[in-house]
């Protein structure tokens, strides 16, 4: 887990991310879609481009 | 968490004593209890307002951010299921209470029972979606 690589807790991604520390559990959990720009303060606090912290299954991403 | 413990504790009890209160002053009839557990019931309600604005604060001293793109989710999805089942029971008791004066022997309800039950309908239907959203909302 990339919060793990970088030896964050939930709280410090929650402060960089500017939101609750029960909004990162359930972005952690798959229980909340981040908005667009939650996703890419989250990747830029990861330095990693969006598309490798958010990952999909191809039938997640189906219509 | 030991703070919320006693915070808790003290609302109780200020919830209790007021309640009493209330009954000391209106009697032991139908209208003092009432009375007296309505007043438990609006201190408790306030206790939990300041109690959660005391968290929020502490929160915010923190760093950390009390209201999110989550919670403006879950509050917008809350308020328009208050908004539309408030009115539907807005117009049913109106309708009711039109119908009760007009047309049939039903009883009717004063002002007061009407603003009061329809209001706090609305809070309940409220604060019974937030909770639902707050483990749906993805």
């Amino acid at each position: 887990m990339l919060r793990a690589r970088d030896g964050l807790t939930q709280a410090d991604l929650a402060k960089k991310a500017g939101v609750r520390r029960e909004t990162i559990s359930f972005v952690e959990n798959g229980e909340y879609n981040p908005s667009l720009l939650l996703a890419v303060r989250i990747a830029r606090t990861f330095g990693e481009p969006v598309e490798e912290v958010f990952l999909y299954e191809d039938d997640e991403l189906a219509l | 968490m030991r703070g919320m413990k006693t915070r808790n504790i003290v609302t109780v009890v200020a919830a209790v004593i007021g309640g009493a209160y209330a009954v000391s002053r209106l009697g032991t009839g139908m209208f003092g209890i009432m009375s007296g557990v309505n007043v438990a019931v609006i201190i408790a309600i306030a206790g939990l307002f300041i109690g959660k604005r005391m968290d929020w604060s502490e929160e915010e001293r923190m760093g950390f951010t009390v209201e999110d793109e989550r919670t403006q989710l879950i509050d917008g999805r809350a308020s328009k299921v208050g908004f539309k089942f408030g009115n539907y029971v807005w117009l049913a008791l109106i309708y009711y209470d039109f119908t009760a004066e007009r047309f049939m022997p039903w009883p009717k309800f004063n002002s007061q029972e009407m603003l009061l039950f329809g209001l706090l309908f609305n809070l309940g239907i409220y604060f019974a979606a937030m909770l639902y959203y707050r483990k749906q909302v993805r």
